[in-house]
């Protein structure tokens, strides 16, 4: 009897003790003896990551987290991961920590980084070791996404922007508003037909003006070739400088003339006498030619009478040839004696 | 003038009487604290009383608690259903058996059970002058009756909690996937998704000092019984009434202490 109290009493206590133990590790995801393998993972930060989170890669279950330690200078976070020792991690891998689902829990994703070029995962230096008590495997890259909160947040704040936005098109866009764009759009539409209307005769018109155009601007152009034969030439004659010497002449002329000016202006006196004194010698000059042309005196007979001029020409002969015979022989005509 | 005092002397005298019977518990727990030297008297008394709390309430702590596993997965289902993805039926049940129904309701049916067998017992002694006999005899009925009952009661209630636990998360489990669109892989993960070992270590913290709190009011009012069969039945009863009473004022304060 009492033997078989105690047997009972020690089931019982067995029972619930292994019942305790064996349920822990169970819900604790433990791998019951299966061999496993330590990774270990450097991150900025973990996010609502915590120990005993689940470990996938290819969406499947492979570990936990079995430890997470801020570096002892504070600029990383170490999270060990222990993971089935069977599962070939591809070479360039690396870890992401996200929401498992969008009710809180987190999880360690191992990706190759190849499929997620924008994450900034940390180089890591070369030859970094792993540390701490799980210091077994390799150490990878980490990179955890943002936590839900900050995304929920962020989209709060649209959604406010939105409301907002919405409150002030509501205000705007009540049914007088939507009566004036309906009568908006019949005149448009109206609007639309006649400038249809127009445009259509404005292109036949444009289309003339766009010949004339055509015509006008040949026309320029041979207009234009000329004008440049002009200047060139233009700028022919500045080059030869023949312009300069005409217009240093003027400016010679015009001093000139400016003397003269002054030279007029010094003797505008006298110029009353001058022109009575030139009266009366034009008088007598009138008189003499009359005497002239009357053939009276020397003058006048030798202009009507043509022997005097015939005359006059043969004494010139003669004392021309006078003259050479005296160059020739001037002993004949010339005797110096001093004695 | 009497009837204008009486309802106040009506509370005076529970005041005292409250007072009072916190008095002879401390009494009587620094007594049984004492009479652990005494090993040879409650020694062989231990493994009897072990059985009679502990295995003899596996029962219907395992009945409770699978009804209560079969209710929570269904509620939780009823619950959850299109709003929530259902994996977390599992979480739900596994979270509040550990953490509350499992000790609590536990608690709570020891205390009918197990108390009111204490009190009425050794109520009946006291009644029956059997304690007093013990005295004559020279043997300190408190390490003779309250020290093995209330080890007893501090040992064997998380076991028989722990095993109300299991049961009724298998019971969660088996209607999740008998009566509800859930597979046993999400039910798992649900179980998994927020389970802390810290939850197992609190529900036997909490049921320690309800085995405790059962037993040791138990054993106070049954020796403390007054009168005869009469005086049995309301110390039966005050036992039950006070022990449940106490569960649930410590329920709270573990919450409190440990949870916050």
């Amino acid at each position: 009897m009492r033997e078989g109290r105690e047997l009972l009493v020690g089931f019982v206590i067995i029972a619930a003790v292994t019942a305790a133990v064996v349920g822990t590790l169970w819900l604790q995801g433990s791998n019951f003896g299966r061999p496993t393998t330590t990774v270990q993972t450097l991150l900025a930060s973990v996010g609502q990551l915590t120990q005993g989170n689940a470990v996938t890669y290819r969406g499947v279950r492979i570990g936990t987290v079995e430890a997470i330690e801020v570096e002892p200078g504070g600029a990383s976070v170490r999270v060990s991961l222990l993971l089935q020792e069977n599962v070939g991690l591809p070479d360039d891998a690396a870890v992401v920590l996200g929401p498992e689902s969008l009710f809180g829990a987190w999880q360690a994703e191992i990706v190759s980084r190849q499929n997620y070029p924008r994450y900034p995962f940390p180089e890591l230096p070369a030859g970094t070791l792993p540390t701490g008590p799980h210091a077994v495997g390799p150490v990878i890259p980490g990179y955890a996404l943002p936590e839900l909160s900050r995304l929920t947040a962020s989209a709060e704040e649209i959604s406010l922007n939105v409301a907002e936005l919405s409150e002030r098109f509501e205000v705007a866009f009540n049914q007088e508003t939507a009566d004036n764009l309906t009568s908006a759009i019949t005149n448009l539409e109206a609007i639309t037909q006649e400038v249809r209307a127009l445009v259509q005769t404005q292109s036949e018109v444009a289309g003339a003006i766009i010949a004339n155009a055509d015509s006008t601007l040949i026309e320029i152009v041979s207009a234009a070739r000329a004008a440049r034969n002009t200047f060139t030439r233009v700028d022919g004659l500045f080059e030869d400088t023949e312009i300069d010497s005409i217009v240093a002449n003027i400016s010679a002329v015009t001093a000139d003339l400016a003397l003269i000016t002054e030279g007029l202006s010094g003797e505008d006196e006298g110029l009353a006498a001058t022109l009575e004194r030139a009266d009366s010698a034009f008088t007598r000059v009138d008189r003499i030619a009359a005497r002239i042309e009357s053939g009276e005196g020397s003058l006048g007979r030798l202009l009507a009478d043509s022997t005097l001029a015939v005359r006059a020409e043969e004494v010139l002969l003669q004392l021309d040839l006078l003259l050479q015979d005296v160059r020739e022989n001037p002993r004949r005509y010339v005797r110096l004696s001093i004695f | 003038m009497s009837s204008f005092l009486a309802p106040i002397r009506m509370v005076g005298r529970g005041a005292l009487q409250a007072l009072t019977a916190v008095g002879r518990a401390g009494y009587l727990g620094t007594d049984a604290v004492r009479a652990l030297r005494k090993v040879d008297l409650w020694g062989p008394h231990l493994v009897p009383q072990m059985s009679r709390i502990g295995v003899e309430s596996v029962p219907i702590a395992l009945f409770i608690s699978m009804f209560t596993g079969v209710v929570l997965a269904l509620q939780a289902s009823y619950t959850l259903t299109g709003q929530v993805p259902l994996y977390f039926v599992g979480a739900l049940v596994g979270k509040t058996m550990i953490l509350e129904l499992g000790p609590v309701l536990t608690g709570l049916a020891l205390s009918g059970r197990v108390g009111a067998n204490i009190a009425a017992e050794i109520g009946t002694m006291r009644v029956t002058e059997q304690i007093d006999a013990l005295e004559t005899l020279a043997y300190d009925p408190v390490a003779y009756l309250v020290t093995p009952r209330v080890l007893a009661g501090a040992i064997m209630f998380p076991m028989v909690v722990i095993l109300s636990i299991a049961i009724g998360i298998a019971a969660g489990w088996g209607t999740s996937m008998a009566l509800l669109d859930i597979t046993s892989t999400e039910f798992i993960k649900g179980l998994r998704l927020f389970f802390d070992p810290w939850d197992i270590q609190f529900a036997a913290i909490k049921s320690i000092t309800f085995g405790v709190t059962v037993t040791a009011v138990g054993c106070s009012f049954g020796f403390h019984t007054r009168g005869g069969a009469e005086g049995v039945g309301q110390a039966t009863t005050r036992a039950v009434v006070i022990s449940s009473m106490i569960i649930l004022v410590l329920d709270a304060f573990w919450a409190a202490v440990l949870l916050s």
